[in-house]
């Protein structure tokens, strides 16, 4: 039972993760304008559930998530086996906080408050590395 | 090992035999004399009982070829080997010691190696010492004696210590080696020091003195404190415009330069006056070849010159005197070897006609072949000295022979040339006669001595007398019997006697002249000085005949000059001020006497006599043991100190007083005793006030400063603090002594300390005040954060004199400025979520609704999305002004072309704002190395003030140049202009010009703030050029890129 619901995970393009609703939602709409599929999460807590649930490509996480560190997150996925190659950018509007994201394995960083096309760029960046 | 050692050992022990030790074989000088010792009467015993581990410790001594030394048992008995013996010389110790107490031997060093022994023997490991000076007695006296030695334990078969082993080398060579390099570099400076010429040596541009000699601080009359380490033209000024020029050519060009009878102004023994020195200004150089500096020597001609000067002034009137006289007068030009003469000489040389002019070559003639050479060894002294002086034959016209005497002085030119010589003539000829006659007869001269008003005496070639004239038996009262031989020297004083044997002795074997004085008994008994001129005889065809001698009497010459020594040094001392009053006491007598002046100072009448019991009834009381005790020691003649004491007098009944200084020093007879004690008396009223005024301004100072809430330090110009207020100790809860001891960091907070050190040596090293931050201990553990400053206090010349320092108590503030930056920090990061948000949705709507033909939405999208973006920088600037505070501004550094960042900012610029037309003028371009996004920061924070604050106008230029390795942006606008009383402040943070029209334009204040941070992070410049209503320019520079610069000019 377990295996076959670990089967049927649904892929898709980006997992936004922003414990602002709003936030998260407006970058779901980008991305989506853009043309990729994507699913959100704003309650750090449930992270691990939704990953049960979906196979994203790439994950876009804020790094402060109201009681979570993002880096924490992202540190344990670069550690585990199936979720190492998981592309991963990091955002926040905390100055240096580019530094620590990447110390703790993010693959790019993005600055709060950010440009639409600058976004759109780095996740088509990165979703263009991981096809090739 | 030990046990090869111990194997090793036993065949050095055979069979025991009568003295218990011939079992023991080799080991030289030291072995033999083990052997032949009867042991059984010793300390240690027979060999038999001796336990084994001393049998190996000996085994081992003796075949070593280190020196060694054993103490054995309780009674430190002496064991040694042949390598040892030289270090106990010839004689003193060998070979008794062997087998006897340590303690007896080793008598004069027991105090320095008991307690080494000690240390061992009570287990607690051995000694190691090096270079270690232990005299020790040999060779029949006390050597000083450097040892490298180890004391080491030896340890019985029961494991306990039982003796002590000692290797040593002796270093004494290579430690008198070191010695003698040390002094060999003291000599140069000794050399310096005691050279009887003057030299001083002068460092630096601004010519420090290094080092000045005894003779040249006589010469300046100034002591070494005054002098030395002090610029020359700062303790002499008044040498500065006869000797700058000099000592700036030696420094520029380095040549030598030697200065000849110079007059230099000089203010000395309390006066003005002119002194004459002859000197060389030698460069002294560097390694380089850099002139570092000036070696003066210099000796002091006044004397000599003044006298010069005033025989020139003569000189006419001495042409006139001799014109007149017997001496015929000569002046020879060396220039053009003329030689002008009186009418006198003329007839000297045998012509009768005035007008008959000679030539030099003619007079040279006349000169008696025999005598040519004698005359030319006195032209070539007179070259040397100055002085002629000869007396020669000339052989007339008409064949005859006449004697001259030619006296002559050398003048020289101001460079010191000689220019010509100026002499007199004498013709001789009846002397000459007559003396020859003289010396072909004894009898003769027995005769004219006999008649003579000086004593003679004549000696054989035995030394001993043989002749006195008459005048020197009368004298002595005697009869030529007594005096003959050795008699005459029963009347010499016998504190001369030897001396004169000495001199007449050792002038005799050598058969020279010689001049002695002495005091000889007189016919009443009384001792009287005598000169005596010795001079040895010769015969004819030089064979040497014994001495004669001439003395006078010059008893009242010797006792004049006496007094006139004593008399001298009195009136130097007088001398040295006007003001000064002199005194005299007589040990003899116990009578003082004062001059008027110091009549005057100690308060009693011109009349009145001085007297020791008017003397000690003026001074205060509490002043009088002071000086007794001052005064016995320089009475004492086995101290001879010079008297030099400051007390107060009381001058009337009201009690007035005044303070003064006297000075003096006692004389001394050939007894010992002082016959003399005079000096000098100064008021220092005024000083002891001015002193007594600077002590009550201190104490005022110290008041103060203990008042103060805030530290008060002080330090010296070397960093050494030296001062604390009452604040420091009780908000430390540390004692003086304790911060005395232990050092003022003890209190700076670990984490502080190193970068304390660091600021605080900048400053001492720079003369920068020092600024800095940091945690303070307090007397409770708690550590709270300061703000010290400190500042130096110069004296004249700008030389660091002290730092003086406060430290404030900042710890709320920093607490607050900490809250207040956590707080902008959060802000920011608060404000920025909901920004990001609203400026997401405007790009969102802009990306899918703005191609649409809504003009209004997409003017609203477009509006509130520059509004945003203002508003992110706004937030931004906050975050960077916490930074630049917290010196966490982080400059990300790439190396790009400034024109291209400035084209690219300018479009940005316009993309949002047309108001103003930017005009570009690239009049430069260069690469620098720098933070693109902060630059950047740094032209719209300009464009944007320049827009804001011209209104009116239309264009703001942007121009680029270069000036040297820098390149310059300026940004000009023509709008309101800033007053310059303003100028300065525009960059501080949050400063807004007053005024009504300013205050109408918006903003923080923190735009030029920022730009001036990131400017001068960049090693860059910033600056402003306006004028009210006159429009500004703010120009800032940037180091062009070395690196690029180099290859774009390729």
């Amino acid at each position: 039972m377990y295996y076959h619901y670990r089967m049927i995970k649904k892929g898709i393009d980006i997992l936004v993760i922003d414990d602002d609703p709003d936030l998260c939602q407006l970058m779901e709409m980008m991305l989506k304008v853009a043309g990729f599929t994507t699913t959100g999460c704003n309650n750090p807590l449930f992270i691990q559930n939704v990953l049960e649930t979906i196979e994203p490509r790439a994950i876009l996480m804020d790094m402060l998530l109201s009681g979570t560190d993002g880096r924490d997150i992202c540190r344990v996925l670069k550690s585990s086996a199936e979720t190492k190659h998981k592309m991963i950018i990091m955002t926040s509007a905390h100055p240096d906080a580019e530094k620590t994201c990447r110390e703790a394995g993010a693959d790019d960083f993005l600055a709060k408050p950010f440009d639409m096309d600058i976004l759109i760029k780095k996740v088509t960046d990165i979703i263009n590395k991981i096809s090739s | 090992m030990a046990q090869n050692l111990l194997a090793f050992s036993e065949d050095f022990f055979m069979d025991i035999k009568s003295n218990g030790i011939n079992f023991l074989s080799g080991g030289g000088e030291m072995g033999e004399l083990m052997r032949s010792k009867d042991w059984r009467q010793s300390l240690v015993g027979d060999p038999v009982t001796w336990p084994q581990s001393l049998r190996t410790s000996i085994s081992i001594m003796l075949n070593s070829r280190f020196p060694m030394f054993l103490f054995w048992g309780p009674d430190l008995v002496c064991f040694y080997n042949d390598a040892y013996r030289p270090s106990l010389g010839e004689s003193g110790k060998h070979p008794q010691m062997l087998g006897e107490r340590g303690e007896i031997y080793w008598v004069e060093i027991w105090h320095i190696i008991k307690p080494l022994i000690d240390q061992v023997l009570a287990g607690k490991g051995g000694t190691w010492s090096e270079d270690q000076l232990i005299p020790i007695y040999r060779n029949g006296t006390l050597e000083d004696v450097y040892w490298t030695f180890s004391y080491s334990a030896v340890n019985d078969e029961s494991g306990s210590t039982s003796g002590v082993f000692v290797t040593c080398v002796e270093t004494t060579g290579k430690v008198k080696n070191l010695q003698e390099i040390e002094s060999k570099r003291n000599s140069f400076k000794n050399m310096v020091v005691q050279a009887p010429v003057g030299v001083v040596i002068l460092k630096g541009p601004d010519l420090i003195v290094e080092i000045a000699n005894e003779t040249y601080l006589t010469i300046i009359n100034k002591t070494e404190k005054e002098f030395v380490g002090l610029p020359l033209f700062t303790s002499l000024p008044e040498v500065k415009d006869a000797v700058k020029p000099i000592t700036d050519e030696v420094l520029k060009t380095g040549i030598p330069y030697n200065g000849y009878e110079f007059e230099i102004p000089l203010h000395r023994f309390g006066k003005s006056e002119l002194g004459y020195f002859n000197f060389v200004y030698q460069p002294m150089r560097e390694t380089d070849g850099s002139i570092s500096g000036i070696m003066v020597v210099v000796t002091e001609v006044t004397d000599m010159s003044l006298a010069h000067r005033k025989s020139i002034d003569t000189e006419e009137k001495l042409k006139i005197i001799l014109g007149a006289s017997e001496l015929g007068t000569w002046e020879w030009i060396l220039k053009t070897d003329t030689v002008l003469y009186s009418k006198r000489y003329l007839d000297i040389f045998g012509y009768d006609d005035d007008s008959i002019i000679l030539q030099h070559e003619e007079i040279l003639r006349h000169i008696h072949p025999a005598d040519i050479a004698q005359r030319q060894e006195s032209l070539r002294e007179a070259f040397k000295t100055g002085n002629l002086s000869y007396t020669a034959r000339i052989i007339w016209n008409d064949k005859t022979i006449h004697w001259i005497e030619v006296v002559g002085k050398m003048f020289y030119d101001e460079t010191n040339k000689p220019v010509k010589m100026l002499g007199t003539i004498r013709d001789v000829t009846a002397q000459k006669t007559y003396n020859q006659r003289l010396e072909e007869s004894e009898l003769r001269f027995r005769t004219v001595a006999d008649m003579a008003p000086v004593f003679i005496w004549m000696a054989g070639t035995d030394m001993l007398c043989n002749f006195f004239n008459k005048a020197w038996l009368h004298f002595r009262g005697r009869s030529i019997e007594a005096e003959y031989g050795n008699g005459w020297a029963e009347g010499v004083h016998a504190d001369d006697l030897q001396r004169c044997m000495d001199i007449y002795i050792s002038s005799f074997e050598k058969r020279e002249a010689f001049y002695m004085e002495y005091r000889l008994q007189r016919h009443d008994g009384e001792f009287r000085w005598i000169s005596d001129n010795g001079v040895p005889r010769f015969t004819k065809d030089g064979l040497f005949e014994g001495y004669i001698g001439a003395c006078m009497d010059i008893h009242e010459r010797i006792i004049f000059e006496q007094k006139l020594k004593d008399s001298e040094s009195r009136l130097r001392i007088a001398a040295m001020s006007s003001e000064l009053g002199t005194w005299e006491y007589d040990p003899a007598t116990e009578t003082m006497s004062w001059d008027s002046a110091s009549k005057q100072l100690f308060g009693s009448a011109e009349d009145t006599a001085g007297s020791l019991e008017l003397f000690w009834s003026k001074v205060h009381p509490e002043d009088r043991d002071a000086i007794m005790q001052k005064m016995l020691r320089a009475l004492d003649p086995a101290i001879a100190d010079n008297y030099d004491a400051e007390y107060r007098v009381q001058l009337n009944e009201s009690g007035e007083q005044r303070w003064l200084h006297a000075k003096g020093k006692a004389f001394f007879d050939e007894k010992n005793n002082p016959y003399l004690f005079s000096g000098t008396v100064l008021d220092i009223t005024e000083k002891r006030i001015a002193l007594d005024e600077l002590k009550a301004n201190e104490e005022r100072f110290r008041f103060l400063a203990n008042a103060m809430p805030q530290f008060v330090w002080t330090g010296t110009a070397d960093g050494n603090l030296n001062y604390f207020n009452a604040a420091v100790y009780s908000y430390s809860g540390l004692t003086p002594e304790q911060i005395a001891k232990d050092g003022w960091l003890q209190i700076v907070h670990p984490e502080d300390s190193g970068e304390n050190i660091k600021q605080w040596m900048h400053s001492i090293q720079t003369g920068n005040p020092f600024l800095f931050e940091h945690r303070f201990k307090r007397h409770d553990g708690q550590y709270r954060w300061q703000l010290s400053r400190a500042v130096p206090q110069k004296d004249e010349l700008g030389r660091i004199q002290m730092w003086v320092g406060t430290s404030t108590d900042i710890d709320e503030i920093k607490k607050h400025e900490e809250q207040k930056n956590d707080f902008i920090k959060m802000a920011n990061h608060e404000l920025k979520t909901p920004v990001t948000t609203i400026k997401g949705y405007v790009q969102l709507l802009l990306k899918t609704h703005g191609n649409k033909t809504d003009e209004t939405l997409t003017n609203a999208l477009a509006t509130i999305d520059r509004q945003v973006k203002k508003l992110t920088s706004l937030v931004s600037d906050l975050l960077d002004i916490t930074k630049i505070e917290t010196g966490k501004l982080p400059l990300n550094t790439e190396v790009f072309s400034l024109n291209s960042l400035i084209g690219e900012t300018i479009k940005d610029m316009q993309a949002s704002t047309q108001s103003h037309k930017l005009e570009f003028k690239q009049l430069a371009d260069a690469m620098v190395f720098a933070d693109k996004d902060r630059i950047s920061q740094v032209l719209l924070n300009l464009f944007t003030n320049a827009f804001k604050y011209s209104p009116k106008a239309d264009r703001v230029v942007v121009e680029v140049n270069k000036e040297d390795d820098m390149i310059v942006v300026s940004v000009q606008d023509f709008g309101i202009g800033i007053a310059i009383e303003d100028q300065n402040m525009i960059f501080d943070r949050f400063y807004r010009v007053s005024g009504k029209d300013e205050k109408t334009y918006p903003g923080f204040g923190i735009g030029l703030f920022i730009v001036k941070e990131i400017i001068l992070r960049h090693n860059g410049r910033l600056r402003v050029k306006s004028e009210k209503n006159k429009g500004a320019t703010f120009y800032f520079s940037l180091p062009v890129h070395k690196y690029v610069l180099s290859l774009s000019n390729d």
